[in-house]
């Protein structure tokens, strides 16, 4: 195994400062078009809208589902794109929120949903309604005031918003709006919370294939996105397996927003889909590597509400494996997610101000847990190979 | 309303063009606004004009607001939007006119909108660069782009860093310097044509002078350290991949909120430095070859098939008109900044320390870090009264090779940096030959390791292309080689491999011996006898052995080599078809080219005794002078900054000129009848002849500091005095050659020869002071037949392509370099080291006694000696219970260099009646006693008793 020696550490002693000389400050960001991230995964990539638009497809609250005047439906717009076509609407209290934005400093890109707190139909403008931004929540509830609160501060619950104790012990319990937000909204809420929230650790495992071909290693990603992807059904956790698998694979953030992009617009047809997963295993001289990939895909291809999605995957898969390893990895990923789901809560449920730090982390916990689960797959495969082998 | 005239409210936001110039390079030009109430660009400025610009192919891309941008690839079609119909084909004119109409960007866009330079021969900046690190370093040339690109040159990782100098030239002028902040970047974004994770450089400056002009000069440090991560972390097999990056200048104008971008690419050769299997294509197996001298310094490697000699000092830093030899490096070094030295040289800093020479006109006093060589030695030349020459003198240290040897006779060596720490006055450092020493504290300096580090990096850099693994280091005669020697070894090898990339430095071979080796097998006269045999020292088709003397009279020691050179015989244990066969050798550290000068201009100073005490001259007596009388304490043998600044001032200025006077340049004039050729003294700081044996000495100081100037001096007797001094070491070269030849007589008869005779023996001279006329002169009258015979040459006397450069020429002083180089073609056999039945080396000193009668002293023990029996040594005395003997490592015994060995062996006298001393030899540099009566010797069976041991100092 390759070691790669940390090359951010200054051990560099620079000449002092000529008398005839100035340090020019060095620029990072804004670098120009060939260079700028091609291998660089940002920490804002999570931001990006092409990401935030990837979850909120499943929710279909665009604009072409978005409610006539008349109906008494929730009126809500999930996702940066449908957020930014907003004055495409033809609604008179989606406009009343524009007239009240344009008079703030509420940044237009960040906005990821617009929830809008009933319907005004005054001659005044008192259209109240909730934004989940990438810098926090706004929300216009009672006064003309847009009030803005950092996600640290809040919780979300059925009821409305929550503040929470640990940052406002005087206010705690106290909520700061009182309505029963949409599930759906509720539900991209949470998502969100967890897409900016989850701390990724350091790409310190070695995927089987970090060492592979840089074509090899950006189709494998591409296809296990498309699975994950392609069908609108996108869910956090997957994303954010994607994204560290990304990184484990040394694939920038702008190819895998490539692969977001294409994903969104439809994804492979299923002869691509079939072709790709062919040439893929024909590149792995070693049975047990397939299985990789096996495992790789049915993670993705599998939702969090047990759907399985992209067929076409699932069935080069059952060819390729044999329907049973299919089935009986299939019941595997669902059992593991119900553990992990279970620890996660129990997590949460924690007092935290009774832990050492290191608990507190809850995500971290469950990273351990992944590991954990990893290495028992990796040693049940070695089991299986060395099985085979004799 | 006409819908061309129809104003745009296109506020655009950004501009952005790519474009590939003649050569081939892509560049970037970008302007982006940052306006708050996004007003957008109120123009574009274009950094070059349409009549020059002529770009292969161009690509620009206008950002307005909402995101919405439109590119443009067709080149005319921008120029037709830029300047109008008038600038492009007419018949394309029609054409261009619909799609601007059609344009929701450009629809109304006037011409007015961009602003290109009025200079018709501007074209776009332009890039240049070139790796000035050993330019900085040394004074060598700059590394060009081209040869950075070239996969046989390049860089090399894990080196530390590389100081790149990048110029661009044709930078717009700006109207308000005050209004523009600067940013820059360098970033390697690809390695042989694959993307990878961009590496940032760290380090960028931009020149001062050069920051609110068009032409801008930029220093980047580039780390090779993380160029080699890179490589790893990208899995780059080969050994020379090309490493493509962008350097992009960012200039943000805070009146306008306007960014402008130019981004210039660059490209290098990377050589990975990682050993594969132990190899690794830059690794030379070719010995370097090393002549650590006092005085001056030589390196030899064999490269491209001839052998060549390394300099210190680059084509900027040598006088062109000056005829010094670049490739004699004088051994000194002066350090100007040390808190800048100590920075980069403290253990703690694991890459290449870098330094700063002095360079005339390019690096000055207060920038440099320190020197070393012939501007070292310059600096003597202008010496003169003040702080500043005071501090120049304190500044340098010289004769770095006797450090090890002073410092174990108790000295303690200081220098004063001429800048202390920033800030801070110089403070005194203490000289040290320890290695561990050196991290304790910055008050303490290797100076052996330091110039060690120096050799090392002037040979083994980029623009040499290799970098080597074994060096070879001659050693004195004279020099104890297990502790002096090997001192002096370790410190070398610590400097040699501190310049070596990371990779290399600990590295071991496939047997898990060190990879990089610095041996030290071969003394320095027979190093010498290498550059001569089988060139000016044959054999004939009949192979008759031919035997050898080697005169080697360096700055510091004189020393002597003899053997013979031979075909081997059966019964040399051997596959070597010859042999050079060292019979022994010797030498003397208390002679020696500096030594003489010393003592030169210590007669000078002597001859003007009553000039030098009315003025209170200080002066250091020269090593194994005696105090004389009627000086008033000006004279000691130490001295402080002032008699040693007098030394160097008699010395540099007058003694050294009349050691190396050579009578043939002046129609065979002697030193005494040439002084007005000499001291012409066309300034003030220069010695002026006035009347014969008279001259004017420019300054010298007074005991209280104060100059006293225009003394005038008596100068005579030089020659004479110089001729004593070398006819005295003849005398011993030739008593040393007899008993080394009769000593290895059997050797002689093995070899077919029926008998030693001096007229046989060839005579080689070596060394730089051997260049001083006397040697031959003196030589040729002690051994008449031998110059007769030619046999008196020397080295590389016809040797050399006088059209070639002096890199290749060997000479007195570069032939222990080159020497080295030959011996391994040889096979070695050091007869000397292999007398006696338990083969101990021979006994280095003569042991003496006075005896009572005359007064005359008797020898004990002779010098080669290895036999073991008792000698009577006169009486241990009865008052004081000492011995009293006496010792030299003198091939001659001469009372002025006895030694006295007076130790107390009053413990061991039990009975009155038996005091005389008996003495045998013990190891090369002890002797065993024993006290008893004067008519019965102690047995020879006797065991040795470890406490009656006596240890000869040198």
């Amino acid at each position: 195994m390759k070691s790669v020696e940390p090359i951010d550490k200054a051990d560099m002693i620079y000449p002092e400062l000529g008398e005839d000389e100035i340090v020019v400050p060095n620029i990072r960001k804004n670098i120009l078009l060939h260079a700028t991230e091609t291998h660089y995964f940002p920490l804002d990539f999570r931001m990006r809208n092409v990401v935030i638009d990837s979850l909120a497809r499943k929710y279909d609250q665009t604009i072409d589902q978005y409610p006539d005047p008349d109906d008494a439906d929730e009126r809500l717009l999930i996702g940066s794109s449908a957020c930014r076509q907003r004055h495409r609407l033809d609604c008179p209290y989606m406009r009343k929120v524009d007239e009240r934005l344009s008079e703030s400093d509420v940044a237009e890109e960040n906005i990821a949903a617009i929830h809008l707190l009933g319907a005004d139909n005054s001659e005044y403008n008192r259209q109240k309604f909730l934004i989940v931004a990438k810098d926090g929540i706004y929300l216009r509830d009672q006064t003309n005031r847009i009030d803005h609160y950092d996600y640290a501060d809040i919780r979300f619950t059925f009821d409305g918003i929550e503040l929470l104790p640990e940052t406002n012990f005087e206010r705690a319990g106290d909520f700061v709006l009182r309505y029963p937000l949409d599930e759906k909204f509720m539900t991209f809420a949470q998502e969100f919370l967890l897409l900016r929230l989850t701390t990724i650790s350091i790409a310190g495992e070695r995927h089987p294939f970090a060492d592979a071909a840089v074509k090899f290693r950006k189709e494998y990603l591409s296809l296990i996105v498309d699975t994950a992807a392609a069908e609108g059904k996108l869910d956090v956790e997957t994303l954010i397996r994607i994204e560290y698998l990304a990184r484990e694979l040394r694939i920038s953030a702008i190819e895998l927003e490539t692969y977001l992009h294409a994903a969104g617009e439809g994804g492979f047809d299923n002869q691509s889909v079939r072709k790709n997963f062919n040439r893929l295993i024909a590149d792995m001289p070693r049975e047990h590597e397939k299985f990789v990939l096996f495992q790789d895909l049915l993670e993705a291809a599998i939702g969090i509400d047990d759907s399985v999605r992209r067929k076409p995957a699932v069935d080069a898969i059952k060819r390729a494996a044999g329907e049973k390893f299919v089935a009986n990895y299939i019941d595997h990923i669902k059992q593991r997610r119900r553990t992990e789901t279970s620890l996660y809560r129990s997590i949460q449920a924690l007092d935290y101000k009774t832990l050492s730090p290191a608990f507190s982390n809850a995500w971290h916990m469950l990273r351990l847990a992944q590991l954990y689960n990893n290495d028992i797959n990796l040693k049940l495969m070695d089991v299986g190979v060395l099985a085979n082998e004799k | 309303m006409d819908i061309d005239s129809r104003p745009t409210t296109t506020r655009f936001q950004k501009f952005f063009m790519r474009f590939t110039d003649a050569g081939g390079e892509t560049k970037y030009y970008q302007c982006e606004s940052f306006d708050p109430d996004g007003a957008g660009l109120g123009n574009i400025r274009l950094p070059f004009n349409f009549d020059k610009f002529n770009p292969e192919r161009a690509l620009v891309r206008f950002y307005a607001e909402y995101d919405a941008n439109d590119t443009i690839d067709d080149y005319e079609f921008f120029k037709y939007i830029a300047l109008g119909e008038e600038y492009v084909d007419p018949e394309s004119v029609s054409e261009f006119a619909r799609r601007k109409r059609n344009s929701n960007m450009f629809r109304g866009l006037s011409k007015d909108f961009f602003l290109s330079d009025p200079d018709d021969t501007k074209d776009f900046p332009k890039i240049s660069y070139c790796d000035i690190t050993e330019k900085d370093m040394f004074g060598y040339p700059e590394i060009p782009s081209s040869l950075l690109f070239s996969n046989t040159c390049g860089i090399w990782t894990m080196h530390g860093f590389r100081k790149f100098e990048i110029t661009i030239e044709g930078l717009p002028e700006e109207k308000d310097y005050s209004d523009l902040t600067q940013k820059a970047c360098l970033y390697w974004h690809q390695i042989n044509g694959i993307d990878i994770v961009p590496v940032f450089e760290e380090e960028i400056r931009c020149v001062k002078s050069s920051l609110k002009t068009p032409e801008r000069k930029y220093h980047v440090y580039i780390d090779t350290n993380k160029l080699g991560a890179a490589l790893e972390d990208n899995d780059i097999a080969e050994h020379a991949p090309e490493f493509m990056g962008r350097f992009e200048i960012h200039n943000t104008y805070a009146s306008t909120h306007e960014n402008v971008v130019f981004s210039f690419p660059i490209k290098i050769c990377v050589r990975d430095t990682r050993l594969r299997d132990g190899e690794n294509p830059l690794l030379d197996d070719n010995v370097v070859s090393l002549d650590f001298g006092t005085s001056s310094t030589c390196a030899a490697i064999k490269a491209k098939g001839k052998d060549r000699l390394f300099s210190l000092s680059g084509n900027y830093k040598l006088n062109k008109d000056s005829k010094d030899n670049a490739y004699e490096n004088p051994t000194n070094l002066m350090i100007y900044n040390w808190g800048e030295v100590f920075n980069q040289w403290q253990s703690a800093n694991e890459n290449c320390p870098f330094f700063l020479t002095k360079i005339d006109g390019y690096i000055d006093d207060k920038n440099a870090d320190y020197d070393s060589g012939y501007t070292v030695e310059d600096e003597y030349q202008t010496v003169g009264e003040g702080e500043v020459s005071r501090r120049k003198m304190a500044s340098i240290i010289t004769q770095l090779k006797m450090i090890p040897s002073l410092l174990a006779k108790g000295n303690e060596l200081k220098f004063t940096p001429y800048f202390g720490e920033k800030g801070d006055a110089a403070k005194p450092v203490i000289l040290t030959d320890s290695l561990a020493d050196e991290d304790n504290t910055n008050q303490k300096f290797n100076p052996i390791a330091f110039y060690g580090y120096l050799l090392s990096r002037a040979i083994n850099n980029p623009a040499n292309e290799k970098f080597y693994k074994t060096y070879q280091i001659s050693y004195p005669v004279k020099f104890n080689k297990k502790t002096i020697g090997e001192s002096i070894r370790q410190s070398l090898e610590y400097g040699i491999r501190r310049a070596l990339p990371k990779t290399l430095r600990d590295a071991v071979d496939e047997e898990g011996m060190p990879l990089i080796k610095v041996q030290m097998d071969y003394p320095e006269p027979i190093a010498c006898a290498g550059a001569i045999v089988g060139k000016q020292l044959k054999l004939d088709d009949d192979e008759t052995p031919q035997m050898f003397a080697i005169f080697d009279l360096g700055g510091g020691t004189v020393d002597f080599a003899f053997g013979m050179f031979r075909a081997a015989l059966d019964s040399d244990d051997t596959d070597d078809e010859l042999i050079i066969e060292n019979f022994g050798t010797d030498g003397d550290e208390t002679a020696g080219g500096e030594k003489l000068i010393h003592q030169l201009a210590y007669k000078i100073y002597c001859d003007n005794q009553d000039t030098m005490v009315e003025n209170r001259i200080k002066f250091v007596l020269p090593e194994g002078e005696f105090v004389p009388g009627g000086y008033e304490g000006l004279l000691s043998e130490r001295g402080d900054d002032i008699a040693n600044s007098n030394v160097y001032m008699l010395k540099e200025n007058l003694a050294r000129t009349l050691f190396k006077y050579n009578p043939a340049d002046y129609d065979g004039l002697s030193a005494d009848n040439c002084l007005e050729e000499l001291f012409k003294g066309e300034s003030e700081d220069e010695v002026k002849f006035l009347s014969d044996g008279m001259v004017r000495f420019p300054s010298l100081r007074s005991a209280d500091g104060s100059p006293v100037e225009g003394l005038e001096l008596t100068v005579t007797g030089i020659d004479d005095f110089i001729e004593d001094q070398i006819r005295d070491i003849i005398e011993k070269f030739k008593t040393t050659m007899e008993l080394n030849f009769t000593r290895n007589i059997e050797a002689i008869h093995e070899a077919g020869l029926d008998d030693f005779n001096a007229d046989d023996v060839h005579i080689f001279l070596g060394g730089n002071a051997s260049r001083q006329h006397f040697v031959h002169e003196i030589m040729t009258q002690t051994f008449p037949v031998n110059a007769d015979r030619n046999y008196i040459e020397r080295i590389g006397e016809g040797l050399n392509d006088e059209r070639l450069d002096d890199m290749y020429k060997v000479n007195e002083k570069t032939a222990v370099a080159f020497g080295q180089l030959r011996l391994g073609l040889f096979g070695y056999k050091n007869a000397g080291a292999k007398i006696g039945e338990d083969e101990r080396p021979p006994f280095q000193f003569n042991v003496v006694y006075i005896d009572p009668r005359n007064d005359n002293p008797v020898k004990v023990i002779e010098k080669n000696n290895v036999e073991t029996a008792w000698r009577a040594a006169g009486k241990v005395s009865k008052e004081t219970k000492k011995t009293e003997l006496w010792y030299t490592k003198d091939p001659v015994i001469d009372r002025n260099t006895l030694i006295p060995l007076s130790a107390s062996v009053a413990k061991f006298v039990k009975d009155p009646k038996k005091m005389t001393l008996y003495v045998r030899v013990h190891t090369e540099d002890t002797i065993e006693f024993r006290i008893g009566s004067r008519r019965e010797a102690p047995s020879n069976d006797e065991p040795v008793n470890e406490a009656m041991i006596l240890k000869l100092n040198d």
